[in-house]
């Protein structure tokens, strides 16, 4: 696992922790981590 | 006839593309909301965002390819990185390839191998016979887990709207993994 994907790991962990916030911009904000996190925790360099 | 590691190629290429287009379009549609106070509907947005491209990247492994008997590269895939979870899952997937097979044979469905690359596997209507099937499982796993921390106290529900966008996204990811997939099939 390279440090991008460690980095989005842990976005992912910080996110998950953060959802049952309904209907806030702290929910926004989680959600735009979550999906940046996972990006980079399956990001592969290369073909 | 593209291989599953043309496929996989093609699949990681599509990856950034398919996070930046849908972050510009759903990050556009849910500021909108979130700029008029329609937090609520924007998280949803969002939500619906984050799905699509979790379930466009598990496109890899949850391939059209599938149909199969025998080890396809997903699978080889999946014994490769998921360890013991990753023969379940294998187990899990052959049932899929043997019951497309047997389907396509009652049917009288056209394929090379029984059902590979048939309408039955390779359409919109395989999507949604693969996204049932990934969806037992975790269905029945949520009513174990959901059921069993009630015993703690502990309320582990998603609403039926969370569960519907998460289905929807599901279907949009996948139809996406799935929708490169047949055009590299169709190519040759």
């Amino acid at each position: 696992m390279s440090r991008v994907n460690r980095i989005g790991l842990g976005l992912v962990l910080i996110g998950m922790n953060s959802i049952p916030t309904q209907g806030s911009w702290i929910e926004i904000v989680v959600w735009f981590i979550l999906a940046v996190g996972w990006f980079l925790f399956i990001y592969e360099k290369g073909d | 006839m593209p291989d599953g590691l043309t496929h996989r190629k093609y699949h990681k290429r599509w990856q950034f593309p398919v996070f930046a287009v849908s972050t510009v379009v759903f990050g556009i549609i849910a500021m909108s909301l979130a700029v008029s106070e329609n937090l609520y509907q924007a998280a949803y947005v969002l939500e619906f965002w984050f799905w699509i491209n979790v379930w466009y990247s598990l496109g890899s492994v949850i391939d059209p390819d599938l149909d199969l008997l025998g080890v396809s590269k997903s699978e080889g895939e999946i014994l490769k990185r998921y360890g013991v979870l990753g023969v379940f899952i294998f187990a899990y997937s052959s049932l899929y390839a043997a019951s497309m097979h047997y389907i396509a044979m009652k049917l009288k469905v056209k394929g090379l191998f029984g059902a590979h690359r048939s309408w039955l596997t390779h359409s919109p209507i395989g999507t949604l016979i693969r996204v049932l099937f990934v969806n037992a499982p975790l269905a029945y796993l949520y009513q174990i887990v959901s059921v069993g921390l009630l015993a703690f106290d502990i309320r582990f529900e998603f609403s039926n709207l969370d569960l519907l966008v998460f289905f929807a996204a599901q279907l949009v990811g996948l139809g996406i993994a799935d929708g490169i997939h047949v055009y590299l099939d169709s190519r040759e």
